[in-house]
């Protein structure tokens, strides 16, 4: 059964004639990751704010159709509820930091406070956290004063920390420098090995290629498509949507139009690499 | 990782000595009605012996130079405000001369009288001072939350004094990107405002937009969990030597209250 599940969902925000999600349909399963992508305007971070709820709790507009976590329907969980099953990470780095905390590991630890976890418990969480995450040497700093990607690391880290079965990531990257990015998918990465369901947004299709097992694709506020990863990013009619498909891709279509294609499509640089070398060898 | 940082959160907040470590209320009571004492009794000798007092107790628990420093500022602007407008405003003729200032001849009870205002203004503030300096907010909201404050007010004090450090900072910010698009910012006054004013908008703008996005960031960390809440850090529970200070400090304030009524009413 779906973790997640929306059917025929529309949403209009507040005070708005256009639909930001029109007749929406798709399944989130238990332990899979997925990749949402298309134009900016396209729906995406509407659609992980319906998925995590705060649409309906905490945007008001229009949402119709049904959206059913564990079977029940959105608008009859508690919100306090949700957080403990779905996370959310977003893209501000600078606004994801509670303000209130003088050290990153209390940082780390304000979503266990505020759910009643026990004390040693919440310190053994919170230390293996950041030792997973790699932010052990920021534990006594403040979290105010971090640069944005160690800011972002910190808010992964404290979402993580609440153990939550499944995490939304909306485009984590989008205001970092590459080195902050790296470090954001390395946590991701370290994320795809915990057999969590993960719903993650973002811009820089290769590494999605490399981490999604399904991505869903959306236009205008519609999914335009949807499937395994590397049957849907090897299609070049994918750009006709303002999607971008992988680099490798583009290279496979143009080995095929020059007459000397590959055997399939590769969509990551392993797969291209191992293709290029069978093809070599013929 | 540092392992004994992690591991201090196993232990009560623990920050540097006995008169830090007091339980945030004890400490406002103590240092509330030692204050109050002074604006009881009103007078400018008890008022200026607490002020040695405090500095004597800066000293031992180790505020004593960002003590000195504050209370010294504090204390010469008032001084001199309140002698100058009590010279100008209490005119007697049969006031006591008391010393000339070059040609201004000062009177012996508008002096007193500002000396009572200053030491009793000085004798509280001076109280308040040293808690403050002493007692971090959060420690102070936490010793609230343990007695049953919510956490949302206290999130929203905490966090409306961080805010009003973020906006300094964007509005430094904003003020440096002006400079170096050539606007003069630096300057006398007027030069200054100019400056200023503008900006005022954009930084609440961008504060209010912030808000949005940091009430999500806090729903997704549980923030309206409606379950009891936990806590890293915990404070040491109130000893009975504590409520023993306390109810000393209470006595004080009572004791000064019966003495003004008593010396109100001529009884003594």
């Amino acid at each position: 059964m779906a973790f997640i599940e929306l059917k025929d969902v529309s949403y209009k925000y507040p005070y708005t004639k256009d639909y930001a999600l029109q007749h929406v349909t798709c399944s989130f399963e238990k332990g899979k990751f997925y990749g949402i992508i298309g134009e900016n305007g396209g729906g995406k971070t509407t659609l992980c704010n319906v998925i995590r709820g705060l649409i309906p709790h905490f945007y008001l507009g229009k949402l119709e159709g049904d959206v059913l976590v564990e079977g029940k329907d959105i608008r009859d969980w508690d919100t306090a509820d949700l957080c403990s099953k779905i996370g959310f990470v977003f893209q501000n780095p600078f606004t994801q930091i509670s303000g209130i905390k003088p050290t990153v590991f209390e940082e780390v630890a304000i979503g266990l406070e505020n759910l009643g976890v026990p004390k040693q418990e919440m310190l053994e969480r919170v230390t293996n956290v950041c030792e997973q995450l790699d932010i052990g040497h920021l534990i006594k700093n403040n979290p105010n004063e971090l640069s944005g990607g160690q800011r972002q690391r910190v808010a992964f880290a404290s979402i993580i920390a609440m153990d939550t079965e499944t995490l939304v990531i909306d485009e984590p990257t989008s205001q970092l420098d590459p080195e902050g990015t790296e470090s954001v998918f390395n946590i991701i990465n370290t994320l795809k090995h915990s057999n969590k369901t993960i719903i993650l947004v973002e811009h820089k299709i290769d590494l999605i290629a490399e981490f999604c097992d399904e991505v869903l694709v959306m236009e205008n506020g519609t999914v335009v498509c949807s499937g395994l990863t590397k049957e849907i990013l090897s299609q070049r009619s994918l750009m006709d949507h303002n999607a971008a498909i992988p680099e490798v891709a583009k290279f496979g279509h143009a080995m095929a139009d020059a007459g000397k294609p590959l055997a399939e499509i590769p969509v990551t640089m392993e797969e291209a690499l191992k293709l290029v070398k069978e093809r070599s060898a013929r | 990782m540092d392992k004994e940082f992690i591991n201090s959160y196993n232990d009560y907040v623990d920050n540097g000595n006995a008169w830090f470590n007091l339980n945030p209320l004890s400490k406002l009571c103590i240092c509330l009605c030692i204050g109050l004492t002074a604006v009881v009794v009103r007078r400018w000798q008890y008022g200026f012996s607490l002020c040695l007092l405090y500095c004597i107790a800066a000293l031992l628990i180790g505020i004593f130079p960002r003590f000195i420093k504050n209370y010294f500022a504090i204390s010469i602007i008032l001084f001199f405000l309140t002698i100058i407008v009590r010279q100008f405003s209490m005119k007697e003729p049969d006031f006591t001369p008391f010393i000339n200032v070059f040609g201004w001849q000062w009177y012996k009870e508008p002096f007193i009288a500002a000396l009572n205002i200053v030491s009793y203004i000085m004798g509280c503030s001076g109280a308040l001072l040293i808690f403050f300096q002493t007692t971090e907010m959060r420690d102070i909201m936490l010793a609230l939350e343990n007695r049953g404050v919510t956490h949302v007010a206290s999130y929203i004090m905490l966090s409306s004094m961080q805010s009003v450090i973020d906006m300094r900072k964007s509005a430094e910010t904003i003020l440096e990107s002006q400079k170096a698009r050539g606007i003069e910012t630096d300057g006398n006054i007027m030069v200054r405002m100019k400056a200023f004013f503008p900006i005022l908008g954009p930084i609440l703008l961008s504060a209010m937009s912030g808000t949005e996005e940091k009430a999500i960031a806090m729903d997704a960390r549980a923030f309206s969990h409606e379950g009891g809440h936990t806590y890293l850090r915990v404070l040491r529970p109130i000893s009975k030597v504590e409520y023993a200070l306390d109810a000393l400090a209470i006595l004080c304030l009572i004791a000064s209250i019966v003495w003004k009524v008593l010396s109100l009413t001529g009884v003594l």
